[in-house]
């Protein structure tokens, strides 16, 4: 085990022993050209990894759950086989239009969306991940969870050593990419039963800022990016995507199916239908997770309120 | 009670708030771009801090004379706004159901001490309270001269499940928030020994007289699911039947006295009450009525006089006061609750008294948890007005130590 690691552990390793200020890369990680792997295991590393740079204003909006998983729940993060129509046969002026004045919102299924993130970050860019589901995990039991994690997890591992590359030379004004898993509300998958670990969500405003917030941090574009041009984003964006609009933030959109796309992006000419905010829209279902649009009373009204008192 | 600012330089702070985040399942540290716990305290005296513990076990000591009555009523479950389904589970449920609740005290503009409501069914903020204790004492109590946290709400809560070896724990899966809730408390049973489960109330299965989460066998449920809920679930048969034998914290007839009606019902139906808890819902408790005893027109010409508040709203979410809205939006509410007047409850109105901030004024309401009806910790909040709901600051609490 090298000095560094070992180093490492006694100030990250377990419990908290000594509360660190913010860090930057080189404080957690070391300068040197020699880094053991097993560093880019730890949640740690990888939260600061797939989160924006220290100073940059979307730093509130990165979300922790998946990573606390990797702590509590003992899981080793492992490399995995990458899909190759990721990362080449780009077409030349591909993604030149990414400038910090855009924020990407990456909307792919399991670990394709951190591929397709690393990919843009070559081209200047932080991540805001929203990962916001828990793993699986019993000591007497399986269950099948409705979102896999491990995939998403060991793509951050696999790619860890290049993005912790990508960073040393970026600015926290670079644009943010939000990563986003476009399975997180279980539509294309079948309906949990009761053996099944639902653990489904939705991305809410925690996880997303708000015009003002947007336009301070210099925003001009919202770039969203999923998997055909046809598709309209989830449900639990459009709320986001229309205020931006309203307030006067360029909207476009880019295919992972669609090359041309990714040397220039296609303006959102219709904004997709809001049929209700998020908050108010996605009521937990009768497996008591979120995902199924169901009736619900209109704000003012006395209808039940979300979560614990 | 004052306020005070952490003596800590802000790179402290955050690195204060990071530590909680992982470390105690405080994942929300930011809310809509900022921190959501305040780096404020609010600072009892002792005496402060023992009057709060005393009215905070009293009265609830004194609301489960009430509950008592209510759950083997029918007609009170009714007018309480207990769904239907659960009735039956609240009146028949087991006997030995461990609870954890916590009252939200408010001082007002005349320096009394006045309680808004018990949050009987699922309250929040464990990692805050825990959290910020540890995180702070162990590394910057001497920042904090002669004040200390006060409680142990980790003990309590271990201790008062410590007969249940194996316990499930039941959230609504959708939210990360509730799911750090429980993977808090989780983990503390984990550490003293317990087999646990985690899954969705739709999990929970009884079969021949024992109860499981998904296949294992539980000795006891802790339920972090709105009680209200669960007669929408399809598994509601089976939370009927564990709830006749099976320990729940907080079991459903938590759900009577999480009710806002619950407040006027001792009123409204003339239940009968003991001296003492007369005497501490008079001067602890706002008066709540139905609003089937009030005219709609004169809630509506006098909003300052009025809160109109949904039986099971949380958050403040379906909370009305009248002269922090608009004309035409208290005109709404008030049209909406007389729609409705079996789910709404109007209770008298009070000033809080505003503190002075870092962040400038402030409005707190001071969070006393109790476990089986004893002081068990503090979580506290701050707000810049008098409605405390989901988007405001989380504080801690010390109390100064002679």
């Amino acid at each position: 085990m090298s000095q560094r690691w070992l180093k490492f552990l006694e100030k990250f390793g377990s419990g908290v022993k000594s509360p660190d200020p913010p860090i930057d890369d080189a404080t957690l990680l070391g300068t040197g050209p020699e880094i053991d792997p097993k560093m880019y295991e730890h949640y740690e590393v990888l939260f600061h990894l797939y989160g924006p740079l220290t100073g940059s204003p979307w730093v509130p909006y990165q979300c922790p759950t998946i990573f606390a998983s990797i702590d509590k729940l003992n899981i080793t993060p492992d490399t995995v086989e990458l899909s190759p129509g990721y990362h080449e046969e780009h077409p030349p002026q591909a993604w030149q239009w990414l400038s910090p004045d855009t924020m990407v919102i990456v909307d792919l299924p399991d670990g394709a969306a951190i591929e397709v993130g690393v990919t843009l970050m070559k081209k200047g860019a932080q991540f805001v991940s929203t990962f916001d589901h828990w793993p699986f995990s019993s000591t007497v039991r399986t269950a099948t969870p409705v979102i896999k994690t491990q995939n998403h997890i060991d793509t951050m591992r696999t790619l860890a050593p290049e993005v912790h590359a990508l960073r040393q030379n970026l600015t926290p004004d670079v644009a943010p990419i939000w990563l986003c898993d476009s399975r997180r509300l279980g539509d294309d998958m079948p309906d949990p039963t009761p053996g099944t670990f639902d653990n489904r969500y939705y991305i809410d405003d925690s996880i997303l800022p708000g015009v003002n917030t947007l336009q301070k941090g210099g925003i001009r574009r919202i770039v969203h990016l999923n998997e055909q041009l046809k598709d309209d984003p989830l449900p639990d964006l459009v709320p986001f995507i229309i205020e931006a609009n309203k307030a006067g933030i360029a909207i476009e959109k880019v295919a992972i199916k669609d090359k041309n796309t990714w040397v220039q992006p296609q303006p959102m000419t219709e904004m997709p239908f809001k049929t209700r905010l998020p908050i108010r829209g996605f009521r937990r279902t009768d497996m008591g997770g979120f995902g199924k649009m169901v009736p619900v009373p209109s704000e003012g009204s006395y209808g039940s309120g979300g979560g614990g008192g | 009670m004052r306020t005070m600012a952490w003596p800590m330089e802000p790179d402290e702070i955050m690195g204060a708030l990071r530590a909680i985040q992982f470390k105690h399942f405080k994942w929300d540290i930011f809310h809509r771009g900022d921190t959501s716990i305040l780096p404020e305290a609010l600072v009892l005296t002792g005496e402060e801090h023992e009057l709060l513990v005393d009215v905070a076990e009293g009265v609830w000591g004194a609301l489960r004379e009430v509950e008592e009555v209510v759950r083997g009523d029918e007609s009170l479950l009714d007018a309480v706004a207990v769904p239907e389904p659960l009735r039956a589970a609240a009146t028949n449920q087991c006997e030995k159901s461990p609870r954890v609740t916590r009252c939200d005290f408010h001082l007002t503009e005349d320096d009394r001490w006045v309680i808004s409501e018990f949050n009987d069914d699922v309250p929040s903020g464990f990692a805050e309270c825990t959290g910020l204790a540890e995180v702070l004492m162990t590394h910057w109590s001497n920042r904090f001269p002669g004040l200390g946290f006060k409680g142990d709400l980790r003990g309590a809560i271990t201790d008062s499940l410590a007969d249940y070896s194996s316990v499930g724990f039941i959230h609504a899966t959708g939210h990360s928030e509730d799911l750090q809730h429980v993977a808090l408390v989780k983990e503390w049973l984990e550490e003293a020994g317990h087999t646990t489960e985690l899954g969705s109330p739709a999990n929970l299965r009884v079969d021949d007289g024992e109860a499981f989460v998904f296949d294992t066998p539980v000795d006891a449920i802790f339920r972090y699911y709105p009680g209200e809920w669960i007669g929408d679930l399809p598994n509601v048969d089976d939370w009927i039947a564990a709830s006749q034998f099976l320990p729940i914290m907080n079991p459903v007839s938590a759900l009577a006295s999480q009710s806002k009606r619950f407040y006027a019902c001792w009123n409204e139906h003339d239940i009968a009450l003991s001296e003492s808890a007369r005497s501490l819902f008079d001067e602890y408790l706002p008066a709540s009525v139905y609003l089937s005893t009030l005219d709609a027109e004169e809630v509506l010409a006098n909003p300052k006089r009025w809160v109109l508040k949904g039986a099971f709203g949380r958050m403040g979410k379906t909370v009305r006061i009248g002269p922090l809205m608009p004309k035409e939006k208290w005109k709404k509410a008030v049209k909406e609750a007389f729609d409705a007047p079996h789910i709404v409850v109007a209770q008298k109105r009070f000033d809080t008294a505003p503190l002075w901030t870092s962040r400038g004024l402030g409005y707190a309401t001071i969070g006393v948890y109790l476990v089986d009806g004893r002081f068990a910790g503090y979580f506290s909040r701050i707000d810049k007005g008098p409605l405390i709901d989901y988007d405001s600051w989380h504080v801690p609490t010390l109390v100064e130590i002679s």
